[in-house]
C-alpha cells in the first residue's frame, strides 16, 4: 500500500490572504506568552509581541509557542504543512487538532530514552582514574592488606561499580556503612571496583581489568585483577574471610571467580542491589523504556531489546561465575528476591532477604495537626531520571501548574537540581555526614506527597522510607516493586495503577484532598533506622550487637588480650628499653547513634575511657604526647577512642584501662568464627 | 503440506529481504525462502555471499516471461518487483509445492502464522486486508481508509495461495494481470498488484479475508491495532500473537506515519527502532545507495519515468525493441522523444 503522508492541506498559502488578518489573533489566544518571553530573551529584550514575532518569524526559525507545541516536530511529521508554508501553530489550531494531528512527538515521558538506547557493547566504558592512586604491584598491595589485618578478626573483600567513597548514591552510602560496620568489629574491608565503569559485564576480550582498590575506606591505589587475586592468594594466616559482591557492573565474572579463588572465603554473599546479574539493563527496562519481567533470553522481548543480544552469552557468563563461587544471594525485598531468580536462574547456595532500613516507632512524639489550607506539597526525590519516574513527575508538574491545588517541589543534591518552571528546588542529600538530611529537608519544607514513580521494581526503594519518616504521604504505583510494598505495609500513602492514574488522581484533585485529610489528621511519626548490610547478616539469627567491645593491644604487629575486671582492663607488656614505645589500643565500635534520626554523632567511637593508668601512674586526658592519635576530645568524665588509638607507653609493663559501661558494640554476625 | 515462501526485490532491498529470512527461519524453520531479484548485482558485489540467506534464488529474467526486457522495461522500480510476483507465484505452484507464501521483503515475522494451518487451512487464497477496524479521526480516515481506497482494499505484502483449483486458478489470472498491467495508474483503477486483488473473494472461491491483527500489522493499522508484551515475552497486537509486522517505508514516510498513529504506545516505536538497527546489521556496502540495474540504459543514462509511460502506451514500439536499454537514441527517437 502506498500510504502517503501527504495528508490533506484544506487551508491552502493561496488563501492565507484572506486568512492572515485572523491568523495572529487565533495564535495570540493560544500562545502561551509568559513561556515565550522566558525561553527566547531576544524577543523579551526587544520588547516584541510574543504572537506577532511567533507568526513574523517565529515559527520559521522553529520556535515553539507553548510548552506543548512543538513547531519542527509539527513540521517535520506533516510533510503537507510543511511544503504548503503555513504558519504551523495556526494550521493546527483551526485544522490539524480537527484532525487529529499531534502537536509534539508522542511520548514525550519515554522518547529520549529510547532513541539513546544503546546495546550494553556499543557503549564506552567511562574510564576514571584518581590523580593520586598509584599501581600497585600484587607484592605492594600484599603487604597493605597484609599489615591492616594484622590483628583484625576479619577480612572482607567487597566489590562493586565505582569509588563509593566519592560518588553519592543509595548503593555507596549502604557500602560506606557496610564498610565502617565491619571496620567496627575488627575487620579490615578491601573495595575493588572497576576503573573503567560501564553498564553490565567488562567484556572478556578486554583483558584483565584495571580495579580501583579502597581499604577501610581510603583509596589505596590501582591494580590489575590478576595482581589483587595474587596478592589475596598470599595472606597468611586463619583470619576469617568473606567475599561480597555489590554488583557485577564493570567487572568480569571470570575475574570475580579468580579472586574468590584465591581469597578462599568462609562466605560468599552476592547482593540484588538490582538486576544486572540477569540482563544488561540492570533495571529490566526493555530498551531502556518499559520493565519487561525478565522473560526468557530466547523471546521476543529480549530479540526486540538493545539488550537482547548480548544477554544469552550475559547470562552464560554470570551462570559460570555462581557455579565457581557459592554465594549466598541476599536480596533487600522478597520482591527483589523473586524477581531475580527469574531474572538469573543461576545456583546460589542459599537465598535469603535483609532489609536495608525499617521504618520504627517513634516513642516521643505526637503527630501535629494542621488546618492550613495552602496548597498540597508535592516532591520528587533524587536524582532527576526516567527510571526514577522524573518523567511522569515533569509531565504531572506542568499539567497541574494552574490549577492551584499544588506546588511542585524537587529535593536533591545541589548538582543534580534541574530548573523548570514551576518547580522549587531545594538542594538536599543523604550522605554518612547527613544520614537524615533528606528527612530533615522534607520535614522542613513540610511536604505532603512525595512520589515515587519508579517504572521497574526497586529492589528497596529508600525514597519513600525517607518521605513516611518526614511525615509525608507516598504516592506510588503497582509497578514500583517494593516502594509499593512499602507504603501498602506503612499505610501512608497510595499505591495506583501506573502512570496514567496517578496523573488523573492528581489532576481530578484527588491528591489534594488526600493531602488535606492527611494535614487535619496526621499519622504518628516514625523513625527511620539504616543500615542493613552484609555488616548486620545473620544466617543463623545471631545479634548485631555485643557488650563485649573486644579491647586489645596491637604492639609490633601481634595481639596482646588483656585480663577483665567488669570495666577495668589489665594488659601485661613485655619489656623494653624504648621510652616512645607506641601501642593501638584497638576495640569494637560503639554502636553509632547516626542510626537513628534523633542521634546527630556521626564520629567514629570505639571506647569511653574514663581512666588510664601506666604502671599505675594516670595518664592524664590532656596527655597529647601519651594519646597520641585516634582520640577525640575529652568529655566529663570519658575520653572516646576511634576504635584504634596510638597510645605512647613507653617502657611501661601495665597497662589499666577503665571504660564506660556503654553495653552496645558493633558485631558482624558473619565475622563470628 | 509442503510451504514455500518466496520475496521479489532488487539489490537496494537487500538489507530488508535479509530481515526477512532472518525471521522467517526463527518462526518457521521448516519453510525455505526464494528471493526473487529482479535487478543484475552491482560491480564488485559477491551476489552468491550476498543471497546466502536465501534457501534459493530466481533471478526474475529466468521466470519465463517472454521478451523479458522489452517487458521489464515498461516498469519503474516498484513496478517491477511487484509484477514479477505473479509469474513467480506460477513457477512455484508448478514446481509441486502445496502452498507458497508471499512476503514483501519490508516484513519481519514475529511469531509463527499459526492460523494458516488452523482457520485458513482450507483456504485457497489467503488476503489480508489493510484495514480491519474502523478509523474514527478525519486524518486517520484520509490516510487509511481513503488511502485503501485508493491503492486496494488488501496488502499484497503478503499472500497465501495454495497448490488446489481455485488457488491456481487466481495465480493464473493474478500473473495475467500484472503481466499486462502491473502499473502506479490510480487514474485508470490500477494500482500494481493490489486493486486486481480487490476482485478476488467476488472473482474465486475459497478465498479467506485474514482479519487477524497480528497479521501485517502496519503503520495503516495501527492506531486500531494494540501493540504489547505478553508475560512470556511474546509480541502481541490486541489478543493476538504478532505474527508479522509491515515496515513499510522505513526511513521515509513510514517513519511519519508510525508518529502519526503508534499514539502514545511505545511498541511500535520499539519495533520500529529494532527494524533500523537489523538494517544497519544487515547493510551491504558494496551496494551503491539507489542501485537497480534497470534504472539506466545500458549507457547508464538514467531512464526518465515519463519515457517509460510512453513506452507502455506504445505496443508497436515495444513489439520492435527486444532490449530497449540497449539503444536510447533508437528509442527515444521511436517514441518521438527529444
Amino acid at each position: 500500500m502506498d500510504q502517503t503522508a501527504s495528508g490533506r492541506v484544506l487551508l491552502h498559502a493561496d488563501n492565507r490572504s484572506d486568512a492572515e488578518a485572523g491568523e495572529q489573533a487565533v495564535v495570540a489566544a493560544s500562545l502561551d506568552a509568559a513561556f515565550y518571553l522566558r525561553r527566547y530573551g531576544d524577543v523579551r529584550e526587544a520588547r516584541l509581541d510574543p504572537a506577532a514575532h511567533y507568526c513574523d518569524a517565529g515559527w520559521r526559525e522553529g520556535r515553539d509557542p507553548a510548552e506543548w507545541f512543538d513547531t519542527s516536530f509539527y513540521l517535520r511529521a506533516n510533510p503537507d504543512i510543511w511544503a504548503a508554508a503555513v504558519n504551523p501553530f495556526w494550521h493546527f489550531l483551526v485544522q490539524g487538532c480537527h484532525e487529529g494531528r499531534l502537536p509534539q512527538p508522542q511520548g514525550r515521558i519515554w522518547r529520549r530514552e529510547l532513541e539513546t538506547a544503546l546495546p550494553p557493547a556499543q557503549r564506552p566504558a567511562y574510564w576514571s582514574v584518581r590523580d593520586d592512586a598509584p599501581p600497585l604491584s600484587a607484592a605492594a598491595l600484599g603487604g597493605h592488606v597484609q599489615a591492616a589485618c594484622c590483628g583484625a578478626r576479619g577480612l572482607v573483600v567487597a566489590l562493586s561499580h565505582d569509588r563509593y567513597i566519592e560518588v553519592p548514591g543509595g548503593t555507596q552510602l549502604l557500602i560506606a556503612d557496610e564498610q565502617r560496620k565491619f571496620n567496627g568489629d575488627g575487620a579490615v574491608y578491601l573495595h575493588l571496583s572497576p576503573v573503567a565503569a560501564r553498564l553490565g559485564l567488562a567484556p572478556p576480550q578486554d583483558g584483565p581489568i584495571w580495579l580501583n582498590v579502597i581499604l577501610d575506606g581510603a583509596m589505596l591505589g590501582i591494580a590489575t585483577a590478576e595482581d589483587a587475586a595474587e596478592a589475596l592468594s598470599a595472606l597468611p594466616g586463619p583470619v576469617r574471610r568473606l567475599l561480597v559482591v555489590h554488583n557485577l557492573h564493570g567487572q568480569q565474572p571470570e575475574t570475580v571467580v579468580s579472586l574468590a579463588a584465591a581469597l578462599r572465603p568462609s562466605r560468599s554473599i552476592f547482593w540484588v542491589h538490582d538486576f544486572g546479574a540477569g540482563c544488561g539493563s540492570p533495571r529490566l527496562l526493555r530498551n531502556d523504556i518499559a520493565f519487561c519481567g525478565a522473560p526468557p533470553a530466547a523471546s521476543m522481548a529480549c530479540r526486540i531489546c538493545v539488550y537482547g543480544s548480548e544477554r544469552a552469552v550475559h547470562l552464560a557468563r554470570v551462570d559460570a561465575l555462581f557455579r565457581g563461587v557459592a554465594f549466598d544471594l541476599v536480596a533487600p525485598s522478597a520482591i527483589a528476591l523473586d524477581l531475580w531468580q527469574r531474572a538469573a536462574p543461576v545456583p546460589v547456595a542459599s537465598v535469603s532477604v535483609h532489609g536495608h532500613a525499617a521504618l520504627l516507632p517513634c516513642p516521643d512524639s505526637t503527630p501535629p495537626v494542621t488546618l492550613d489550607r495552602s496548597p498540597a506539597r508535592v516532591a520528587f526525590v533524587g536524582y532527576p531520571a526516567f527510571h526514577k519516574g522524573w518523567g511522569v513527575f515533569r509531565e504531572l508538574a506542568l499539567a497541574a501548574r494552574d490549577l492551584g491545588n499544588y506546588q511542585f517541589f524537587h529535593f536533591a543534591s545541589a548538582d543534580a537540581l534541574l530548573a523548570h518552571d514551576g518547580l522549587t528546588s531545594v538542594a538536599a542529600e543523604t550522605s554518612p555526614a547527613q544520614p537524615f538530611g533528606m528527612v530533615r529537608a522534607l520535614v522542613a519544607w513540610r511536604i505532603d506527597l512525595v512520589l515515587a514513580l519508579s517504572p521497574w521494581p526497586e529492589t528497596f526503594g529508600y525514597v519513600p522510607l525517607e518521605a513516611i519518616a518526614a511525615g509525608a504521604d507516598v504516592v506510588t504505583t503497582e509497578a514500583s516493586g517494593n516502594a509499593a510494598a512499602e507504603v501498602s505495609a506503612a499505610g501512608r500513602g497510595v499505591v495506583l495503577a501506573d502512570d496514567a492514574a496517578v496523573l488523573d488522581w492528581f489532576l481530578h484533585g484527588a491528591a489534594a484532598r488526600h493531602a488535606m485529610a492527611r494535614r487535619r489528621d496526621p499519622m504518628a511519626p516514625l523513625m527511620l533506622r539504616h543500615g542493613g548490610s552484609a555488616a548486620t547478616l545473620a544466617f543463623d539469627g545471631a545479634p548485631v550487637s555485643t557488650t563485649d567491645p573486644d579491647l586489645h593491644l596491637l604492639l609490633d604487629g601481634v595481639r596482646i588480650d588483656g585480663k577483665r575486671a567488669l570495666n577495668r582492663w589489665r594488659f601485661r607488656l613485655p619489656r623494653t628499653s624504648s621510652e616512645s614505645r607506641t601501642l593501638r589500643l584497638r576495640s569494637r565500635h560503639f554502636q553509632p547513634v547516626w542510626d537513628t534520626l534523633h542521634g546527630a554523632d556521626t564520629r567514629r567511637l570505639g571506647v569511653a575511657v574514663t581512666s588510664l593508668r601506666l604502671n599505675g601512674k594516670r595518664v592524664a586526658a590532656d596527655d597529647a604526647r601519651r594519646r597520641a592519635a585516634g582520640w577525640h576530645p575529652p568529655e566529663s568524665g570519658w575520653q572516646w577512642t576511634n576504635g584504634d588509638a596510638k597510645l605512647c607507653v613507653g617502657r611501661a609493663q601495665r597497662l589499666d584501662v577503665g571504660l564506660l559501661p556503654l553495653g552496645t558494640y558493633w558485631q558482624a554476625p558473619l565475622l563470628a568464627p | 503440506m509442503s510451504t514455500v515462501c518466496f520475496t521479489s526485490f532488487s539489490y537496494s532491498y537487500l538489507p530488508r529481504a535479509r530481515v526477512l529470512a532472518e525471521t522467517l527461519r526463527l518462526a518457521h524453520p521448516d519453510w525455505p525462502l526464494w528471493a526473487v531479484l529482479v535487478d543484475e548485482p552491482p560491480p564488485g558485489l559477491d551476489a552468491s555471499a550476498a543471497l546466502a540467506g536465501f534457501d534459493a534464488v530466481l533471478a526474475a529474467d529466468g521466470l519465463s516471461i517472454p521478451r523479458f526486457r522489452s517487458w521489464l522495461f515498461k516498469h519503474d522500480l516498484v513496478e517491477a518487483c511487484t509484477a514479477v510476483k505473479g509469474a513467480a507465484l506460477l513457477h512455484l505452484l508448478g514446481l509441486g509445492f502445496d502452498r507458497v507464501v508471499y512476503f514483501d521483503p519490508d516484513i519481519a515475522l514475529f511469531h509463527p502464522l499459526t492460523a494458516l494451518d488452523g482457520a485458513y487451512a482450507a483456504a485457497s487464497v489467503v488476503l489480508t486486508p489493510h484495514q480491519c477496524a474502523p478509523n474514527e479521526t478525519a486524518l486517520a480516515i484520509g490516510d487509511n481508509e481513503l488511502a485503501a481506497l485508493r491503492h486496494g482494499v488488501f496488502n499484497l505484502g503478503f499472500i497465501a495461495v495454495r497448490n488446489d483449483a481455485p488457488g491456481r486458478a487466481f495465480a493464473a489470472w493474478w500473473a495475467a494481470r500484472l503481466h499486462d498491467a502491473c502499473y502506479d495508474d490510480m487514474a485508470n483503477g490500477v494500482f500494481t498488484d493490489q486493486k486486481y486483488c480487490d476482485l478476488a473473494p467476488a472473482l474465486f472461491a475459497n478465498v479467506a479475508v485474514a482479519r487477524d491483527p497480528g497479521w501485517n500489522a502496519a503503520s495503516w493499522n495501527i492506531s486500531r491495532r494494540r501493540l504489547h508484551f505478553t508475560s512470556d515475552g511474546g509480541i502481541a497486537a490486541g489478543d493476538d500473537r504478532l505474527a508479522f509486522y509491515h515496515f513499510t517505508k522505513h526511513g521515509g514516510a513510514g517513519d511519519t506515519m508510525t508518529e502519526r498513529y503508534a499514539g502514545e504506545a511505545h511498541v511500535p516505536h520499539e519495533l520500529w527502532r529494532w527494524y533500523g538497527r537489523c538494517l544497519a546489521t544487515h547493510a551491504e556496502p558494496a551496494i551503491p545507495p539507489g542501485w537497480w540495474h534497470y534504472a539506466t540504459f545500458s549507457d547508464g543514462t538514467p531512464i526518465p519515468r515519463a519515457v517509460r509511460l510512453r513506452y507502455r502506451q506504445r505496443p508497436e514500439v515495444m513489439r520492435r525493441f527486444d532490449d530497449p536499454f540497449a539503444n536510447a537514441e533508437d528509442l527515444f527517437a521511436s517514441l518521438s522523444l527529444p
